[in-house]
Order: C-alpha cells, then sequence, then structure tokens
C-alpha cells in the first residue's frame, strides 16, 4: 500500500511517503524550494517524493492531508465573529487567505496529481503530531502529548498509543485543550514581543532565557493560569492573535512587561533594556516548563505508562522536555526528528496506515534521514570548474584528513547520504568544528551563521562515551538522538568545550548511534583518536535565513559564499583557495564592458 | 529523473520503478488545470517570485539575472551614496555592491557569449518581463483592495448577527480539558 502524507499551508510544508507502513521519503518543501518554512502546497516534495520512489500518482492508494481544513475555517471564522467587531482588520485577510486556497485541498490534491477525489483522505492536526510521535518510536505502549500553537481547535492533546500483540495499533487521544488557550501561542508571543519570528525564531528565546533569571514568572502566571481540572487558560486580556493577524500581544501585555523590543536593535546583555528581556524570555521558559512538566506528571500518572511520546511545535524545546524526562516520571521520552508540522506529513500518512486501512504495524526505521542523496559528482564538477582545489579520498584517508582539519581550528562543511527529515542537522547536513574555545563559537557566528552572539551551538559526541562529557540522565540518551535535550555539560569539561556549553553550563546534544550515521561516528572516532576528546561542533549547514542546504550545489554556494574552510560529500574533500584580491570597482565594472566589447562585438 | 532502482537500496521494499516520469506527469496535469484551484492567478506556486530553471533556457536565465542583478546594483549604489556620513556602513554596502556588478557582468558577458547575435535582444525581453510583472503585482495589489473592502463591507453588514450568537456561545464554554469521546470515529474522508 502507497501512501502519500503532505503537509501545506500554515508553516513547513512537506511530503512524506509511506509504501507497505514503512516510510521511504520524506521532505519539507524548504529544502527544495529555498524558502525557509515554505508554507506553499509542496509540489516540489511531492514529486522528488514520487519520482525518486519511482511511484506514478496514480499508483497511490490513498493522499492524506495533516489537517481538517473545513473544521480550521470554522475555528477561524468562529473566532472573528467573538473578536466583533475588533477584528475587523482581521476578517477579510482570513476569508480571503482561506476561501482563496485553504479549504480546496481536496481539489487542489486531485488538480495537482490527478488522483480521483475519494482517494484523497484527512486527519486531524493532533491525531498526525500523536502518529508521527507514536508510529516512529520504538515503544508497544506509551502515553502521548502533543503541543504546539493550534491545529483546528486543539492546542495540546494527551492519550496514550499501543502496539497489540495481534499486530494492530491505536492512539487514543483523551482530551484537548482548545484554542485561544495554547502553550504554543503563549511562547510565540513572547517570541513576537522580544522581536524575533514567529514559528521560526522560537528556539531563539529558549537560547535567550539562559541569560535571564525568571523574576517575572508572576506576571507570567497572570497570563496563563491553571484551571482546576489540571489543564490551563489564557487571560484573553493580554494577547490579540486571536483577534487580529497584526500583532499577538495587547496593550494590557505591554503595560505589564513593558515595551516590546525593536526587531532591529541588537540585545545588548550589559544593558538594563537586554536584560530584561533576557528575564522575560526566562520567565515564560520557566512557566512553560512547570506546565508541561504538570501536565505530563498527571498523564503519568493517569495511564502508569513508562514511556511518552511528544510530539507538536513545543516538542522543540529541548530544556523543557529534558525537564519532563526528570521530573514527570516517565523513563523514557521520544520526540521524533521533525516533531513540528512538516513532522505531520508523515504522521497522517502512517495514520491512514495503521488506523484507516487497518495495516499491521511495523517497524519504522529509527533515523531521521529520509530526504535527498548528496551527489559528490556534481559537487566536485563544480568546484573543478571554479578553480577550487579537489581531492579524492579513500575513506579511511578522508577520516584521519578531516579529523586532522577539524583539530587544527578549520570549519568544514558536512554532507553525507540523504539529508534529515526535520529542523535539526543530524550529521548529514552539517557544519562541524571543533568545540573547545568560544573563539570558535564566535567565528562561526561572525563569518558562517550571521546570528545573534546569545544564540547556543550543539555538541555531537557517540552515545557510549556522552555520559564522560554531559550529565545524562537515565533516558536521556534516546532524547540526544534526535537533539531533542538539553543536558548539562559536566563542569570538568566546561572549559574544554566552551564553544558548545551555553552560558548556563548546558548543552543540546546530540548522542550519535554508529548504526545512525556511521561516516560521522568515525569521525568522531578520528577526532578522539587525535584530540582525546570525541566530541565536535555540530551546527546545520545554512546560513542565517536560508533553509539548511539539501543538493551538492547548495552546500557548494553556502562553502563559497562564507568562511567554511573544506567541503566534504561522498568521498570528495574541497578546499577553500586563498581568494584573490579584490579588484577597485571601477575596474570591475570596467571589466566585462570591455569584454564584451572586444570579444563578441 | 533520477534513477529508481539506485535509490531503493535505502531500505528493502520492493517499489516497481515507473516508466514514465513523475516530474513530466505532475507538470503536464498542472499545465492542464483549469487553474481553479491554483492558489494565486499569478504563475508558480510562489506566485510572481517563483523561478523554475529547470527547463529553462541558459540564455533566458541569463537574461534574467542579468536585469535583476543590474538592478539591485543600482539599489545598493543608492545605499552605498546615502550612507556617506557612515563609512563603516557604506563600506558594507561597497562591498555588496561589488558582488552585485561582479554578477552583473559576469552574467551580461555569458549571454553575449552563448548568443553573440541577439544577446542584446534577450536582454531587453528580459526587461519587458518584469515590467510585465510589475503591472501584475499593481493589478493584484489592486484586486487585494478591492476584494478587502467589499469584505470590510459585508463584515459590518452580515457578520453582526452571528457575531452575537458567536459571542453567547463563547460565555457558555468552559475552560480546561475537553474530553474527546472514547467512541468518537475519525472519519478518512470528512474534512470537518
Amino acid at each position: 500500500m502507497r501512501i502519500l502524507g503532505i503537509s501545506a499551508h500554515y508553516h513547513d510544508a512537506a511530503a512524506a511517503l509511506v509504501v507497505d507502513g514503512v516510510p521511504i521519503r520524506a521532505v519539507q518543501e524548504e529544502r527544495l524550494s529555498r524558502h525557509k518554512n515554505d508554507p506553499s502546497f509542496p509540489l516540489a516534495a511531492i514529486e522528488w517524493c514520487l519520482d525518486d520512489a519511482g511511484i506514478d500518482p496514480e499508483e497511490l492508494d490513498a493522499v492524506v492531508f495533516y489537517e481538517r481544513s473545513m473544521l480550521k475555517f470554522e475555528r477561524i471564522l468562529t473566532c472573528a465573529l467573538r473578536a466583533f467587531p475588533r477584528s475587523w482588520r482581521a476578517f477579510p485577510h482570513a476569508i480571503k487567505n482561506s476561501l482563496g486556497e485553504k479549504v480546496w485541498v481536496r481539489g487542489i490534491i486531485a488538480s495537482h496529481l490527478g488522483v480521483p477525489r475519494s482517494k484523497t483522505l484527512f486527519t486531524s492536526h493532533h491525531a498526525a503530531h500523536a502518529a508521527a510521535a507514536f508510529f516512529t518510536a520504538p515503544t508497544r505502549r506509551a502515553a502521548i502529548l502533543t503541543a504546539d500553537g493550534v491545529g483546528e481547535w486543539a492546542t495540546l492533546t494527551v492519550g496514550y498509543g499501543e502496539r497489540r500483540d495481534k499486530g494492530d495499533s491505536a492512539i487514543n487521544l483523551l482530551r484537548e485543550i482548545r484554542y485561544p488557550h495554547s502553550l504554543g501561542m503563549l511562547y510565540s508571543t513572547f517570541t513576537a514581543y522580544l522581536g524575533f519570528a514567529v514559528n521560526e525564531d522560537e528556539y531563539k528565546v529558549m537560547g535567550l532565557a539562559a541569560y535571564g533569571r525568571p523574576t517575572m514568572v508572576e506576571q507570567v502566571r497572570k497570563l496563563i493560569r491553571r484551571t482546576a481540572d489540571g489543564a490551563f487558560a489564557l487571560s484573553t486580556d493580554y494577547f490579540e492573535f486571536h483577534t487580529t493577524a497584526a500583532r499577538s500581544y495587547s496593550g494590557k501585555f505591554i503595560d505589564l512587561f513593558g515595551a516590546p523590543r525593536n526587531p532591529f536593535d541588537p540585545i545588548d546583555l550589559e544593558t538594563t533594556e537586554g536584560r530584561r528581556f533576557a528575564d522575560c524570555a526566562a520567565s515564560v521558559q520557566r512557566v512553560l516548563e512547570e506546565t508541561l512538566v504538570d501536565i505530563a506528571r498527571a498523564l503519568q500518572r493517569e495511564t502508569g505508562l513508562r514511556d511518552l511520546c511528544l510530539g507538536g511545535g513545543v516538542a522543540l524545546n529541548g530544556v523543557a522536555n529534558a525537564r519532563i524526562l526528570a521530573e514527570s516520571g516517565f523513563e523514557r521520552v521520544f520526540v521524533p526528528p521533525a516533531p513540528g508540522d512538516a513532522g505531520c506529513a508523515l504522521g497522517a500518512a502512517l495514520y491512514a496506515d495503521r488506523l484507516y486501512f487497518g495495516n499491521p504495524d511495523r517497524d519504522v526505521p529509527d533515523h531521521p534521514f529520509w530526504g535527498p542523496l548528496v551527489d559528490a559528482s556534481e559537487l566536485t564538477r563544480a568546484a573543478r570548474e571554479d578553480g577550487q582545489l579537489v581531492e579524492e579520498l579513500e575513506e579511511g584517508a578522508l577520516l584521519n584528513r578531516i579529523a586532522g582539519e577539524l583539530a587544527a581550528g578549520r570549519i568544514v562543511g558536512w554532507m553525507d547520504g540523504a539529508s534529515e527529515f526535520g529542523p535539526r542537522a543530524l550529521g548529514h547536513r552539517s557544519l562541524l568544528t571543533a568545540p573547545h574555545s568560544s573563539e570558535m563559537r564566535d567565528r562561526l557566528n561572525r563569518e558562517i551563521k550571521f546570528r545573534e552572539e546569545f544564540r547556543p551551538f550543539a555538541p555531537v559526541t557517540t552515545v557510549e562515551v556522552a555520559d564522560r562529557f554531559f550529565e545524562v540522565p537515565p533516558g536521556g540518551l534516546r532524547l540526544a538522538r534526535f537533539m531533542s535535550g538539553v543536558f548539562p555539560v559536566r563542569p570538568e569539561w566546561r572549559s574544554a568545550l566552551a564553544a558548545v556549553t551555553h552560558v548556563d553550563g548546558s548543552a543540546r546534544l546530540q548522542a550519535l548511534d554508529r548504526d545512525m550515521a556511521p561516516r560521522l561516528y568515525a569521525l568522531l572516532e578520528a577526532y578522539g583518536r587525535r584530540t582525546g576528546i570525541p566530541v565536535l561542533l555540530n551546527t546545520s549547514f545554512n546560513v542565517a535565513g536560508e533553509p539548511i542546504v539539501n543538493r551538492a550545489l547548495e552546500g557548494y554556494s553556502t562553502f563559497r559564499r562564507c568562511g567554511i574552510d573544506l567541503l566534504v560529500a561522498g568521498q570528495a574533500v574541497i578546499t577553500r583557495r586563498a581568494s584573490a584580491r579584490p579588484r577597485p570597482l571601477e575596474e570591475e565594472m570596467a571589466c566585462s564592458e570591455s569584454a564584451v566589447a572586444s570579444g563578441v562585438e | 529523473m533520477a534513477d529508481a532502482t539506485s535509490s531503493v537500496p535505502r531500505n528493502s521494499l520492493p517499489i516497481p520503478c515507473s516508466v514514465a516520469s513523475t516530474s513530466a506527469l505532475l507538470r503536464s496535469r498542472r499545465a492542464h488545470s483549469s487553474g481553479l484551484f491554483n492558489a494565486t492567478p499569478l504563475p508558480g506556486g510562489h506566485g510572481l517570485d517563483d523561478l523554475k530553471i529547470d527547463g529553462e533556457p541558459d540564455h533566458r536565465l541569463l537574461a534574467f539575472l542579468h536585469v535583476a542583478e543590474k538592478a539591485a546594483a543600482g539599489r545598493f549604489a543608492i545605499y552605498r551614496d546615502v550612507v556617506n556620513d557612515d563609512p563603516l556602513t557604506q563600506a558594507i554596502f561597497d562591498k555588496i555592491l561589488r558582488d552585485e556588478v561582479f554578477h552583473m557582468n559576469y552574467t551580461y558577458t555569458q549571454l553575449a557569449r552563448i548568443s553573440p547575435a541577439s544577446y542584446r535582444r534577450y536582454v531587453w525581453r528580459a526587461r519587458a518581463s518584469r515590467l510585465w510583472k510589475r503591472y501584475l503585482r499593481i493589478a493584484a495589489a489592486l484586486a487585494a483592495i478591492v476584494g478587502a473592502v467589499m469584505l470590510t463591507l459585508q463584515y459590518f453588514i452580515l457578520v453582526p448577527p452571528f457575531a452575537w450568537l458567536a459571542k453567547r456561545a463563547e460565555r457558555r464554554e468552559k475552560s480546561g480539558w475537553v474530553p474527546i469521546p472514547h467512541d468518537r470515529v475519525e472519519s478518512a474522508t470528512s474534512q470537518y
């Protein structure tokens, strides 16, 4: 049975292909269109999934969309009505937006793919999150908690999933919290207040939080009160996200927290204002963690289960995930590599396979590498044409060479095999460097990533030695598999791992299993043999504002535009040549005019 | 089209190799679809900002790039001149401008190399295309304004009674957990 899952129209559109119960291809639209967080209908992703698997659209048994679009429209319309007359500005926009495209999903799919309308199926948004979290996790029975901004009406659901001995499986969502009461929207509101991009920069709030003190927790608690049944409710007076598209927070919110940050002003943590913003971030982070831990703890008591599957965009908050693991009573916490909306494409396909069609459960390979393969020959051709130094090395020599370059302080662009599905670079589209000095972190921020100084970098190490360098609690290695948890760096290693140790002594660790990314694992071993510390700094292979690179040529383009020293794809190693002295502008402009005049005309 | 057989070994599933290219099929469907379900009346999934390189001849792409880079260079020249009093910022704009000028010249040289007889015509055609897209942008913006006015009028004329009902229903809603009935059957085909 061949099932295509699609997520689109909000943010992070994606397509995923499931054949006979197992995912075989999945990619986010942004990786192909090169528009970051691309929300448009993922035609390029669908094309790639089907093309690469050699499947025609007619051969699909079902195409599953990740949410019920009319139910979502109902929510948008209802919220506009409830906010009358304050919603008068948002109303035309919302109606045009929804009726222009979003509610015609069945027609769009039929039109583009040519599949009969009867083959187009729907799941609810949080059911897709739950399926993405549960069906990809290696567990028989687990509690499920999904939390994000909003799906149709639900913003947070709890339940449980089970794989039965007969081969069938089930997901039972027990209850939900409904819009506008949303942990995701609370966090996004602070993201906007702190001058960052909503649905994109929430992780910056998490990074900034470590610099602040939670001095405004009581103020944040005025925004979110706990209800008697253990849920929560937002005090909607402080918010405007449910009444207008223009702003997330209200004047009352500003009265409580002070003036919002101008997005164009840098955050200077030496100033009072800078510290106030950091304290805001720390406070909302604290309240988010406490709320999630409470809900998870109650769920553990209710279900008595040992495993928890976390889904939804809120599950990208590694600090909260680590606290849930430590304090909720669950022994293992599973977060898929793509817990956000992109992962819903995979979740929707798996949900349809297991629950709509009743197919027997199949183990899902426990890795995130479902995207396009890198073509090293494409890279070598481009680099040679461009006059760069290209070497093709045998595997052992390549690993030793790269380990040596890393030890010498070089920055390496590392492209290997299929690209990751999800927002994290987990070893197939990564920038790697030595993690030892804060100068390296500053150089990466300044020359490569062009991003704020307060944002931390993540370490990768092998699963066998992770505990030597990091305080990984029981069950923590599972969270660290897809870089989903933040754990303390052991105090004695903090100075030796300065580039990946955040200001609060923590790190968002990736603990690498040999089977998941054998080449990177071997590189870590080679680096460890050379330096005694088998830990590398692993950050996504992109520059600020761009999606993670996908094809070799995109890697090469990034390599040429910033200060990466070496680029590796397959057996090819490209080393940056010292650039020629830039010519004066006038000389540059005159150059091609004379070339055209003399050589062509 | 990627070689389907070469990509199969990543997992052990038997996937039948398609003879026809899925991409080609999808493209031809799109060409024949009525456009009714297209998100935007403007070309491409990303509206006017869409750039499909596949299938475009080199001369058209180079002409497009040359015109775009020239426009960008013009803009950065203005930015550079405007910040005369700030040498640091001016140096940054100068660096960007240098980059844009290099691209502008490089694309022009390459265009002249591959189409020595008609490269000027291609550049003019690219300029005309930009002009046409500019017209489309203005038309789309105008349509958006007219649409917004119509919807706003409807909002104040038709919506009030429904808004009253919605607010009344909201007051009756309890906050906190909403149980999901255990026997609720998830419909596979319903959008509701």
